[in-house]
């Protein structure tokens, strides 16, 4: 396999997951909002906490 | 607005604080530059991406500072921040940046070898971002990194790092790991183009000794030592009996570089280039598993309780007492080793001969203090302070 190819399945598997942490941010966000239970409201917004820095890039 | 509700938004207003509150201090960490004062002896600041044009744009784009005395002799490469969380070793190669004067030959120094692992801290290990170095002229800030560099540089790891050449198995993180990725390539990740780079580098730079320098828990096995490559062994074990018997309360050792055990700069450089390469290792207290709290006092002072504690039971390679392994220690061991190995390896090699002059010996560092030895950005030509 050449390496402009492995370079580009990188970056793609890359943006990939940075696609899915803003899915899944998205869905916790949206599970925040719907929830009837107290503790999983606290729960969901825990759990976005390292989504949102990864999402961003800081950590 | 009713009970749920008025937790939801309590839970979410809490929660995006603290993302907030960690979000500064980590955006802080990444972005933070540390100005370098250019001595003497600096002759000419180099982009590393000049020997590997991918690193160009990249944080790893490190800078390379030739210390050139216009005279004949040989050259030498002083490498630190390998493993960004050991910062004796960036300290060290700073020292000679700032104050080093070769007589005779070159010297090549690199201070923040892996830059992206510096740029972030050690997910659950609860490390200080910084720490200061008090100077005459106020305090001064580094980055205390991470060992590996940052996912958010190279990413996605391979479930098993098959390292270059030799295709041994390695640890998936070890592919961020600059210290496992010698010699490197220019087709890999991140920090195997890094060491490509300075592969590169030591080639086309003719470059005769080269020296990575390590910091390293006392519970692990090499420990205040000199791991040397065949080519260098016997200006090793010269410098560790010097060292030993005219410097250093504890000893140095000197140990041999494995044959089967790879990536490692001690073997690879040797191997794959005509360098000869040496490994320096010093006892950091913050590296041990069984310390305290890990803050910047343990980052400089090197006392911990329970790294004492485990000394007393025979279970670490390093002796400690209260007094612990304080900074200038530790930085100035490592002048002093390197100092006398290129004395050695002049001796040895009299028509490339280096000599180097203006940095201060393991008991002027230890009376003085580190910080005697960085001078003030502020008060320097703007043409003479660079950034890593």
């Amino acid at each position: 396999m050449s390496d402009a190819l492995m370079i580009l399945i990188n970056q793609i598997v890359t943006y990939g997951y940075y696609a899915m942490t803003l899915l899944f941010a998205c869905a916790l966000a949206w599970n925040l909002r719907k929830t009837r239970d107290p503790q999983e409201a606290v729960l969901y917004a825990v759990i976005l906490i390292p989504f949102i820095l990864r999402v961003l890039h800081v950590k | 607005m009713d009970r749920l509700t008025r937790i939801k938004w309590i839970a979410a207003v809490l929660c995006a604080a603290s993302a907030l509150w960690a979000g500064v201090e980590f955006y802080e960490m990444r972005h933070y530059k540390e100005p370098v004062v250019l001595g003497p002896g600096v002759t000419q600041v180099q982009k590393l991406s000049a020997y590997e044009p991918s690193l160009a744009g990249t944080v790893n784009d490190c800078n390379v500072y030739i210390l050139d005395s216009g005279r004949p002799g040989g050259t030498v490469l002083l490498i630190g921040g390998t493993h960004p969380e050991e910062p004796a070793t960036n300290l060290t190669a700073q020292i000679f940046v700032e104050n080093a004067k070769p007589e005779a030959g070159r010297l090549i120094v690199v201070t923040r070898a892996n830059t992206s692992g510096s740029l972030y801290s050690r997910n659950g290990e609860a490390y200080p971002s910084f720490y200061e170095i008090k100077t005459s002229w106020g305090s001064k800030k580094w980055r205390l990194g991470d060992r590996a560099g940052s996912p958010l540089d190279s990413w996605p790891d391979p479930e098993v790092y098959v390292h270059y050449p030799s295709r041994q198995l390695l640890a998936y993180m070890d592919i961020r790991n600059l210290n496992r990725c010698w010699p490197g390539r220019p087709n890999g990740l991140l920090v195997e183009r890094t060491t490509y780079g300075m592969a590169q580098m030591i080639r086309s730079l003719g470059v005769d000794v080269v020296v990575d320098l390590h910091e390293a828990e006392l519970e692990y096995a090499v420990e205040n030592t000199i791991v040397a490559h065949e080519k260098a062994q016997e200006i090793a074990a010269m410098a560790s009996m010097m060292l030993t018997s005219t410097e250093f309360e504890v000893p140095i050792g000197m140990e041999f570089s494995p044959t089967a055990l790879h990536g490692l700069s001690h073997r690879e450089v040797g191997d794959h280039t005509p360098a000869m390469s040496l490994l320096y290792e010093v006892a950091e207290p913050l590296l041990d598993r069984i310390r305290g709290v890990t803050d910047q006092k343990l980052v400089l002072e090197g006392k911990d309780d329970f790294v004492v504690e485990a000394g007393k039971h025979k279970l670490l390679y390093a002796p400690i007492d209260e007094n612990g392994w304080h900074i200038d220690v530790r930085v100035g061991r490592h002048i002093s080793t390197f100092l006398q190995c290129l004395d050695i390896f002049s001796m040895m090699n009299p028509e490339r001969t280096i000599t180097i002059t203006g940095v201060p010996r393991y008991a002027e560092v230890k009376e003085k203090g580190v910080g005697a030895f960085f001078h003030d950005p502020s008060k320097a030509a703007k043409d003479r302070v660079e950034y890593d």
